[in-house]
């Protein structure tokens, strides 16, 4: 009797560890999210070509009588709508008869097995586009619907979307899906569609995510470090005391599923009631107080690249916070941020955790995409080298996202 | 009229639309951190006596009697022959280290018996007993040598002289010194604290605050002694037994 239920109990434990890991990678974020990402380092969503049953897409491309359109990722953060990645596309058109190309993101499940999905929750499909040579004005975008055996395209054209094709700016395009009023949304194929015809011009595509009329949330998780499950407030331990920055016991996970404009950011402040206690206080008059600092990472720290939580302070005139092993003269790997409390504004990028350019990850300007899962990962310390015995210190951290 | 209605209506449109266009969301997670050091915290002193001459390790404090004139008829402050090298650590909020004395505690010689007033009417046991005195009042008795100390954030010249007007200094009390109507303990902590935590207490401000001792680095600071001499004969000997330095914490 006892061994079957330590077998029975065995076998709980073994689901729970494989519902666990499994969580993420097969995560129907199409059931769930309100801004779903197709090609998107902010929102969670789709990945590409993943082998996961739910959110799996895999990018195809087409032509016939008009070159094979190039449509390649380019790194360049400081040119990119959102994140570091940005697709630069190239389409070639000839004078052939009925020649056309395109391409267009497919539901996929295993590795390469075309499905159709269930995306009537959905009202939009967005996405930033900047023309570039050529004119794109004709070229038309959409969705493609089932059944496999014989889709029906569902497309606008550019210039219907408002695209002004001598302009080079990104510039937001919005296909109302409801629109397609025939369309059966349930049973669609490609979840992003750009057909051309003849077309020749060059153009860059980033942001690409479908959206619900709904408006989702915007979660902040306390988490612990030791064992990742979720628990109530931040911490730091007793042997913090007397030492300098410390890391604290716990890291806060983000979960951003809001996308009502572009205009939007993500910082992070105390709010102790005054600009001087931008950190831990003393609960007992207020007139203690530990220095605070923060950072933020796409995955859970420490990690084997060197971002090892042990929080270092260089010398003057800097004193600029990295983790310990990283370059001290390098604001790239400043990659801690002194906390600034809410009654003193946002002067400095110091609050600013996280906006449509990615996670703010260093003090030197560097921002950071993401890739599925999105939720960032910030971490705390303070400076616990003049605490005093007998006190316990606190402080109200705030997360605020912000939206115009 | 019409115009300026226009006018007005196109304005008010204006700071609506322009009100809507910057009109900004926010959506605010709060998140309790703390750190609870409660339980942190030490309180420690070390306390080493060392010879002024040649800073070898001493066991006593002692003043050179040749360098005390006889029946001066007005006190003299002089420096022990002794100065201590303090190191230590106050962690804690409510800690402190303590230094009084305990005469009545003495042996038999130098025990004090019957205290001396103070100008402010307090009754006083502290400083070096006349052996076989009791103590009492200084006229007449010479029942006691007020004594003195003072810090220093870094070491004196042997050839130093002792101040004890300078504001830093201050009396030894004992454990046993009472208030001007004799009732009760009058034991004062500012006058007593040598160390808290915000380090070495440099001296006393007013009748209850006090200040810390600034220069100090590593945790180490300097104490001298001072005896005010006055109406000494030859033959007295003078003496205190139990100098207590404690740790306190709640």
């Amino acid at each position: 009797m006892i061994q079957n239920i330590k077998i029975i109990f065995s076998f709980f434990c073994v689901c729970l560890f494989v519902m666990l890991f499994a969580d993420n990678l097969v995560a129907d974020n199409l059931s769930d999210k309100h801004v779903y990402g197709l090609f998107s380092e902010n929102f969670n969503g789709a990945t590409q070509e993943a082998g996961t049953v739910d959110d799996n897409i895999k990018l195809n491309i087409w032509a016939n009588g008009d070159s094979l359109p190039i449509v390649s990722t380019t790194t360049t953060p400081a040119s990119a709508k959102e994140g570091n990645i940005y697709y630069s596309c190239t389409v070639v058109g000839s004078t052939a008869t009925d020649s056309y190309s395109g391409f267009c993101y497919t539901f996929i499940t295993g590795s390469s097995t075309t499905v159709t999905r269930n995306i009537s929750a959905f009202s939009m499909l967005e996405f930033y586009i900047r023309p570039k040579t050529g004119d794109v004005s004709a070229i038309s975008v959409g969705i493609t619907e089932g059944p496999i055996s014989s889709p029906t395209d569902r497309t606008v054209t550019l210039s219907s979307l408002g695209v002004d094709n001598s302009s080079h700016a990104w510039q937001k395009c919005t296909v109302d899906l409801t629109s397609f009023s025939s369309a059966d949304l349930t049973n669609i194929k490609n979840c992003f569609l750009v057909n051309t015809t003849k077309q020749t011009a060059t153009f860059d595509l980033d942001s690409i995510v479908l959206k619900r009329s709904s408006i989702g949330e915007f979660n902040v998780a306390v988490k612990n470090i030791s064992d990742n499950l979720e628990t109530s407030s931040v911490t730091w331990s007793s042997s913090s005391f007397r030492n300098s920055w410390i890391a604290a016991e716990q890291y806060l996970e983000l979960s951003l599923d809001i996308l009502e404009t572009d205009n939007w950011t993500v910082r992070i402040y105390t709010d102790n009631g005054d600009s001087s206690k931008d950190g831990l206080v003393d609960t007992t008059d207020g007139s203690n107080v530990l220095q605070m600092c923060w950072r933020v990472s796409q995955n859970t720290l420490p990690n084997a690249n060197g971002d090892t939580l042990l929080i270092t302070q260089s010398g003057a005139p800097n004193y600029a916070l990295y983790d310990s092993g990283k370059s001290a003269t390098d604001p790239s790997y400043y990659t801690w941020f002194y906390i600034t409390d809410i009654a003193t504004g946002d002067v400095t990028d110091y609050s600013l955790l996280w906006d449509s350019r990615g996670y703010h990850i260093s003090v030197g300007g560097d921002f950071g995409g993401m890739s599925n899962p999105i939720y960032p990962k910030v971490y705390l310390g303070a400076n616990c080298a003049d605490a005093i015995g007998g006190l316990i210190y606190s402080a109200n951290v705030r997360v605020v996202l912000s939206y115009e | 009229m019409k115009k300026v209605l226009s006018l007005l209506v196109v304005m008010a449109c204006m700071v609506f639309f322009s009100s809507m266009a910057f009109a900004s969301t926010d959506t605010v997670k709060t998140i309790n951190a703390s750190a609870n050091f409660a339980s942190s915290g030490e309180v420690y002193i070390s306390f080493d006596l060392k010879n002024l001459a040649d800073d070898s390790t001493a066991t006593a404090i002692t003043w050179d009697p040749t360098a005390v004139t006889l029946n001066s008829g007005t006190e003299t402050w002089k420096t022990a022959q002794q100065y201590a090298v303090m190191v230590a650590s106050v962690t804690k909020t409510s800690g402190a280290v303590y230094m009084y004395q305990d005469n009545k505690s003495n042996s038999a010689d130098y025990v004090a018996t019957n205290p001396r007033t103070n100008q402010d009417g307090t009754k006083a046991f502290s400083g070096l007993v006349r052996k076989g005195s009791g103590g009492g009042e200084r006229e007449g008795t010479r029942g006691y040598v007020p004594l003195s100390y003072t810090m220093s954030a870094s070491k004196l010249s042997s050839s130093y002289e002792y101040v004890v007007s300078s504001g830093t200094a201050r009396y030894f009390s004992d454990k046993s010194d009472l208030k001007s109507d004799g009732s009760t303990s009058n034991l004062n902590t500012a006058y007593i604290t040598i160390a808290n935590i915000n380090g070495f207490v440099a001296g006393v401000t007013g009748e209850t605050g006090t200040y810390a001792l600034s220069g100090v680095t590593d945790d180490t600071a300097y104490m001298y002694f001072g005896g005010g001499f006055r109406d000494i004969q030859g033959g007295d000997i003078y003496q205190t037994e139990n100098i207590l330095i404690l740790t306190f914490q709640e």
